[in-house]
């Protein structure tokens, strides 16, 4: 008769878990004699089966339970096992207070989740090295003359300086501030603002390529083919990071040229700080600045020194020297994270304090259920559990919590961190560096560790071992805390409160920042007024007159869109700041050469007939521009009144004359006064000079053309683009957006951001803060429902004992408030360059923050208290 | 000094193994549980208590002539030691003393 064998595996396993072979040989040998029975009577697959649960059975218990009594003992006293015992005890106790555990994990997720994405997009855009070598030694250099006009060289005399100094060996130039003009890849229009450099710009930082190459020396010499280098952000975003992007072409429609995409830059490399591509000017036409690479025996003060003396000998060759007499330096970190830093602290601290409060808050939740379970903790200390052992209990409790919130938290962040780049204000550099560090483990674990550490270990601090078990040994009927325990949570919420101020605080400030902002009198209309870019062609124009007459052409079919009530160029689109546009340092007739310097360089401004109209500036005095304002009339020009104050405080300003730098020795006769505006800057007027655009045009990067509507603008973009396209083939719609859009894009996203951030941060705080306090609230009253019900049945009125509890409440939030607005008031200078006609320590949002704050504390005691004094004093002392 | 006890389990199998005499190993002590005793006792739990009175010296193991119905291998049989027996009539001693007189009340109970 054939018998089978027993699977292989399971003996195996056998052999394993019992170790000895004598037993395992008697062992194996009854499970075989078994197997074959059952194999006979209920076949191959019934035995196999029972033979594989009894070895697997055998082996659980050999291996768990077979040791040695002995040697069990010495594993129970283990500390590790201990903690193991006290954690599968955590878990079933947690598992058994569900609502408790989600409300804590929950608000500690948010906690973790927001400040680790928030600390992780800091450090992306902070802290991590720019990818250039020795960051730090790279300097950023704007030569000023002494009025502080900016006094920038062109490539070739920037090209003269390389080798020549002995604290700068390295020299290249570049634009500040990025700028923009159309440009297609293919078909396809682009918006992307593009910086000049020369070609020893990337030799100068240090950078390498992420693809194909960066600038040569070569690449800048006259005749040399036209190439850029995208950055890595354009590259992912406006290439789908195509790995073949080497090679093609962007085409410049406005300059008639073609750039060949020869690499990309590293990611990170956000400088000048917006920058989409880089390109090289010719060697006299463009104005830059120096960045430069300091030796390291110097300082940057000595460098700049050196290169004031330098440029001083090259402007003094030159045909009209500006003389510069001073330069200002800065390191390259702080040029391209400097103007988003205060933001950047903001949030980051805001996120800070809403972690400490979640904490709190948690913390807070922890140590009142502990009064809670006072009953079930005497049963386990009845049972020889130590004191010190069911405050390890509490410090385990909050671990447990911890831990699991961090992993959610982790999740929380690595989703907050996909959307961070895509609703960062423009201010913000480097973005594209945000989401690829991927899941912040170290960040989160960090945040994990100090936030479990301040859960777990507060209320074992505040709940300390005696009181405990003070507590346990008075907890009968009623379950009360002891005088300190009370006081612990007093303290945490107060210290919730005072948080949830600063938090509130900063959010008030920036609140009436943007409400300041959002109600400043612009000068001109926002509303229904549009701002459009055309890309024109300019290779199949024969002269200015031809372009001239084809923009006529165009404003005429805009003119005829139905809903347009009058069309006008201007200089740019809005908002780019003073320096954004061509600027002169007029001389003013009747006055001595010196006098006008003073007024350093004021913005030009060109526009049609229809300009003031379009925009609702108004003209005060005089006229603003005719339809014969041409190329053949006399020079007009409107100043605003800022200029005509300053220039003619007691005369009539019309019909005098100023002569403007722009290379004619002609004048300009004053024909109207205008308003002020807000339109390259939102927080400051600039004063301007406007002239009409048939008598004044600088090739522009693109051309700007305002449009009045009659209506909501958003209808206009595609009757404008049939418009165009059916007008002329060689112009094409660019860019569109209402001025409203500009506005709100542009000088209006950082504030706003900050605000919406800091307001939900502090809705957020305020919430926590008085549900914490409601908690303490809720349990203090509960504890004293027996004393309230005695003095209630001694005949004290309801009323009155309201009033009595509503005090303590309201001493606890005082205290916090207080504590909060002391720090608010003094961390509000960190939100000082973010502000804008807001003090830091504006009385409103005091007034404001303190009546929120008591108000809401107000409401969360109240209710508890409602209950308590609600309750029959019958009841109550029946209970007894 | 008073002599050891044993546990229930333990006790139990004792019992059994004294019963069987020099048959007594793992299926047949499990057999004379089942048929005697009307107690299931899982494989592992007979196994471990075996292994951890053999530790204790409460009982000797001798091993028999491996068999093919057993796949080649060898009985290991169990017989008490004197320690054994001893905690075995301590442990019997202390039931009975307690059992003594209770036996008409607990069975009409």
């Amino acid at each position: 008769m054939s018998r089978s064998a027993p699977p292989t595996l399971a003996v195996r396993l056998l052999r394993w878990a019992i170790g000895t072979p004598e037993a395992f040989e008697g062992i194996a040998g009854d499970l075989t004699e078994e197997f074959q029975e059952r194999y006979t009577s209920h076949g191959a697959a019934a035995a196999r089966g029972a033979f594989w649960i009894q070895a697997i059975w055998i082996a659980v218990v050999f291996r768990t339970r077979g040791r040695d009594v002995r040697a069990q003992r010495r594993a129970r006293s283990n500390i590790l096992s201990g903690l193991l015992d006290e954690l599968v005890h955590v878990g079933r106790s947690l598992r058994r207070a569900p609502g408790f555990t989600v409300l804590a994990v929950a608000i500690l997720t948010l906690g973790i989740g927001t400040s680790t994405a928030v600390f992780e997009a800091f450090r992306s855009v902070a802290l991590v090295d720019l990818p250039v070598t020795d960051p730090e030694r790279i300097l950023t250099l704007s030569l000023r003359d002494q009025t502080g006009a900016g006094v920038p060289l062109v490539p070739e005399e920037i090209d003269v300086l390389h080798g020549e100094m002995q604290a700068l060996p390295a020299v290249a130039g570049t634009l500040t501030q990025p700028g923009t003009m159309p440009v297609t890849e293919g078909d396809r229009p682009l918006v992307l603002d593009f910086a000049f450099v020369t070609a020893r710009f990337f030799d100068v930082l240090g950078a390498r390529p992420a693809l194909g190459r960066l600038f040569r020396a070569e690449d800048g010499a006259e005749g040399a083919r036209a190439v850029t280098v995208i950055s890595y952000r354009t590259w992912q975003r406006e290439f789908a990071s195509a790995p073949d992007v080497v090679g093609r072409t962007l085409t410049a429609t406005q300059y008639q040229g073609s750039y060949e995409i020869i690499g990309v830059a590293p990611a990170g490399l956000d400088f000048p700080v917006g920058v989409d591509y880089w390109i090289l000017p010719g060697p006299r036409r463009q104005a830059l600045n120096v960045v430069a690479r300091m030796d390291p025996g110097t300082t940057p003060d000595r460098a700049g020194s050196e290169l004031l003396a330098r440029a001083q000998g090259i402007d003094s060759q030159r045909d009209r020297p500006s003389e510069p007499t001073r330069v200002e330096v800065e390191r390259l970190p702080d040029a391209v994270v400097g103007n988003a830093r205060p933001l950047l602290l903001v949030v980051t601290a805001a996120s800070a304090l809403l972690l400490l409060i979640a904490c709190g808050n948690v913390a807070g939740l922890l140590l009142m259920r502990a009064v809670r379970r006072s009953r079930d903790l005497t049963v386990r200390r009845a049972l020889g559990a130590s004191s010190g052992r069911i405050a390890r209990g509490f410090v385990l409790e909050g671990a447990v919590i911890g831990i699991v919130a961090g992993g959610l938290g982790l999740l929380l962040a690595s989703g907050l961190l996909t959307v961070l780049p895509h609703v960062a204000p423009a201010e913000v550099p480097r973005t594209e560096l945000i989401a690829m560090g991927g899941a912040p483990l170290g960040i989160a674990m960090l945040v994990t560790f100090l936030a479990t550490l301040l859960v777990a270990a507060l209320p074992s601090l505040a709940a300390n071992r005696s009181d405990v078990a003070a507590a346990l040994r008075r907890a009968g009927r009623w379950s009360s805390s002891t005088r300190g325990a009370r006081r612990t949570r007093r303290a945490l919420v107060a210290a919730q409160v005072a948080v949830a101020v600063v938090v509130l605080f900063g959010a008030g400030l920036l609140t009436r920042t943007l409400q300041h902002l959002n109600g400043l009198d612009l000068g001109y209309e926002s509303e229904r007024v549009a701002v459009l870019e055309l890309g024109i062609d300019r290779r199949s124009l024969s002269g200015p007159s031809e372009l001239t007459s084809l923009l006529e052409g165009v404003f005429d079919e805009l003119r005829a869109i139905p809903g347009v009530n009058s069309v006008s160029p201007v200089m740019a689109r809005p908002f780019t700041g003073a320096d954004g546009v061509f600027r002169t340092t007029p001389f003013v007739e009747g006055y001595t050469s010196e006098a006008p310097a003073a007024d350093a360089e004021i913005p030009l401004e060109s526009g049609g007939p229809e300009i003031f109209e379009t925009l609702g500036i108004p003209i005060l005095q005089g006229r603003g521009f005719l339809d014969t304002d041409r190329e053949d009339a006399p020079n007009v020009a409107v100043i605003s009144q800022g200029l005509a104050d300053r220039w003619w405080p007691d005369d009539d300003p019309v019909g005098r004359r100023i002569r403007l730098s722009l290379g004619r020795e002609e004048w300009w006769t004053v024909v109207g006064v205008a308003g002020e505006t807000r339109f390259r800057r939102l927080r400051d007027a600039t004063p301007t000079i406007y002239l009409p655009w048939r008598q004044f045009q600088i090739l522009p990067m693109a051309w700007t053309v305002a449009v009045r509507t009659d209506r909501d603008p958003s209808f206009l973009p595609s009757p404008m683009r049939q418009a165009i396209a059916g007008f002329d083939s060689r112009i094409y719609l660019w860019t569109t957006g209402s001025l409203r859009e500009h506005l709100s894009k542009g000088p209006l996203a950082a504030p706003r951001t900050t605000a919406t951030v800091l307001i939900a941060f502090g809705l957020t705080a305020l919430l926590l803060a008085a549900a914490g306090l409601y908690g303490i609230m809720a349990l203090a009253v509960q504890e004293q429902t027996r004393e309230l019900g005695i003095r209630r049945a001694l005949g004290a009125s309801a009323r009155v004992l309201r009033v009595d509890v509503l005090r303590d409440a309201l001493r606890t939030t005082a205290a916090g408030a207080l504590l909060g607005l002391g720090v608010a008031m003094l961390g509000s200078r960190l939100l000082a360059p973010l502000l804008f006609e807001v003090g830091p320590t504006d009385p409103v949002t005091v007034l404001g923050v303190s009546i929120v704050i008591l108000g809401v504390s107000m409401l969360a005691a109240y209710v508890p208290l409602r209950r308590a004094t609600s309750v029959d004093p019958r009841v109550v002392l029946q209970e007894e | 000094m008073t002599a050891k006890h044993v546990g229930e389990l333990e006790h139990l199998i004792l019992l059994a193994i004294v019963r069987l005499g020099p048959d007594a190993y793992g299926m047949s002590i499990l057999r004379e549980l089942e048929d005697r005793a009307k107690r299931t006792v899982s494989r592992g739990a007979l196994y471990l208590v075996l292994e951890r009175m053999v530790k204790k010296g409460y009982l000797d193991t001798r091993m028999g002539e491996p068999t093919s119905e057993r796949g080649g291998r060898a009985k290991r049989f169990f017989a008490l030691t004197d320690p054994g027996r001893e905690a075995l009539r301590a442990s019997g001693r202390s039931l009975l003393a307690l059992w003594d007189g209770l036996e008409s009340i607990l069975e009409e109970g």
